[in-house]
């Protein structure tokens, strides 16, 4: 059902499948790839254990332009983040869990994250 | 610069962006704060010292992050690789070198774009509204603001130093802003202010939410409304009173410049002289005319030397008389 395996009871009971007029992401490429979309989890990364494995394994998203270029600003992104994409996500396209102005995501399998991105620029314009 | 290895215990994440990139921590009272630096397979932090009224700054959007990381002198810093952490705690080493460019958070990136929510973030939600009017000139805007936000912090502390649910951590905080000054002079009641400002906690702050600026526009305030109310009784109460307050006040002042006790110190001062009953008695008059909301507060925060009380109050009704002056023009009003 999701894009990606998540572990039991996940996503959380307080996700919910709506739509978002806009959503910002991060990426490392004009235009992005899907695996740009993928969550650490996906990435095989060590999780922290600071960080729970539910969302470890989602994908982070902002809803404000300025946010995501923000943070793409910060050490560890800007040398690899130097677009700003932006999607528009119907309802359908998976769970999420908003909490200022950031969204954890757990993409549906038949969501194409690449499809839902309507516009890309680099991180300055 | 840091010598020795450090241990901090995890206190919260701040942001989070498929990973945490900005951590708090802390080791007994000190703070930390803690930045996601590559390489991008590893889990290393870059970390500087916070001290509190940096940290009340920056969450309140006064500074950005990379201020805290380059600016205060006394800052120490440190690394650290998450994946170490054992039992919510890091060891953390001493960084000898200055931090480079590429370790560094960019400008403008202020604590808003948290995405997780900080305990002390909570803001008041009170809102007060000020209706504004006629022409201002924008230092007189600042102006206006600083003297309410004055006369807010003193309301405040006087406040909480009388209620007995506050801890004795915020009421040792309120009592060092009062005490060790000489108040011989202007800076005295500058710093007074500034650290009464600085030590209302995050939660009763006020925090300017809106401004519309039209004839009339309005200034929308987040705070709390008990603290609000004494502020707008005060102003009002000057406005009604405005002689017999101001006749008070010079009286109190110049009996005060006649004898030299302006530039007096207050730990110079001697409780045993015969001015010392008719300074407290003016005192006291004054601070009923002026309605005051807790003057054995002051006396017990000034330590009980008349001198000293005599002059916070003086000095308060200064900040007072400026806020009001807005009001008495015309140009800020409580209604439409």
């Amino acid at each position: 059902m999701f894009r990606e395996e998540l572990p039991d009871q996940c996503p959380p009971h307080e996700a919910v499948d709506v739509a978002y007029e806009r959503l910002y992401r991060a990426v490392p490429a004009d235009p992005p790839l899907n695996e740009h979309f993928d969550s650490h989890a996906r990435l095989g990364k060590p999780k922290p254990d600071t960080v729970d494995d539910c969302r470890w394994a989602s994908c982070s998203l902002f809803t404000h332009r300025r946010k995501a270029t923000n943070v793409a600003k910060l050490p560890k992104l800007r040398p690899v983040c130097q677009f700003v994409a932006e999607l528009r996500v119907d309802v359908g396209a998976g769970l999420s869990q908003l909490r200022k102005q950031h969204v954890d995501f757990w993409f549906y399998k038949e969501f194409d994250p690449c499809t839902a991105v309507e516009n890309c620029s680099g991180v300055e314009a | 610069m840091a010598k020795h290895r450090r241990s901090a215990k995890y206190e919260c994440m701040l942001l989070y962006v498929d990973e945490p990139q900005l951590i708090s921590l802390v080791a007994n009272k000190a703070r930390f704060v803690a930045l996601a630096v590559p390489p991008a397979d590893e889990q290393r932090f870059v970390v500087t010292t916070v001290s509190k009224r940096d940290w009340a700054s920056y969450l309140r959007g006064s500074i950005d992050l990379r201020y805290l990381f380059t600016v205060p002198e006394m800052r120490q810093t440190y690394t650290f690789d998450l994946s170490s952490m054992k039992e919510g705690k890091v060891m953390m080493d001493p960084r000898t070198e200055p931090l480079t460019e590429d370790l560094l958070p960019s400008p403008r990136f202020f604590a808003e774009n948290h995405t997780e929510k900080f305990v002390e973030e909570d803001l008041p939600e009170d809102v007060e509204r000020l209706i504004i009017d006629g022409e201002w000139e924008l230092q007189e805007f600042g102006q206006f603001q600083q003297r309410y936000a004055d006369i807010y912090a003193f309301s405040s502390a006087i406040r909480c130093w009388s209620d007995q649910d506050i801890s004795e951590d915020r009421k040792k905080s309120i009592a060092g802003s009062f005490r060790g000054r000489p108040f011989q002079g202007g800076f005295s009641y500058v710093h007074l202010f500034k650290d009464l400002n600085d030590n209302v906690p995050y939660s009763d702050r006020i925090h300017l939410n809106e401004i519309q600026y039209a004839s009339p526009g309005f200034v929308d305030i987040l705070g709390v409304d008990d603290i609000f109310s004494t502020v707008n009784e005060s102003i009002e109460n000057l406005l009604a009173n405005r002689r017999h307050i101001t006749k008070s006040y010079k009286e109190l002042y110049s009996f005060l410049s006649k004898n030299k006790y302006l530039n007096l110190a207050g730990d110079d001062y001697d409780p045993n002289t015969s001015a010392d009953k008719y300074i407290k008695e003016g005192t006291e008059s004054f601070a009923k005319l002026l309605k005051l909301p807790d003057l054995q507060a002051v006396v017990e925060l000034s330590e009980k030397n008349t001198l000293v009380t005599a002059k916070v109050v003086l000095s308060y009704y200064r900040r007072l008389l400026e806020a009001t002056s807005f009001f008495s023009q015309g140009r800020a009003s409580f209604k439409d």
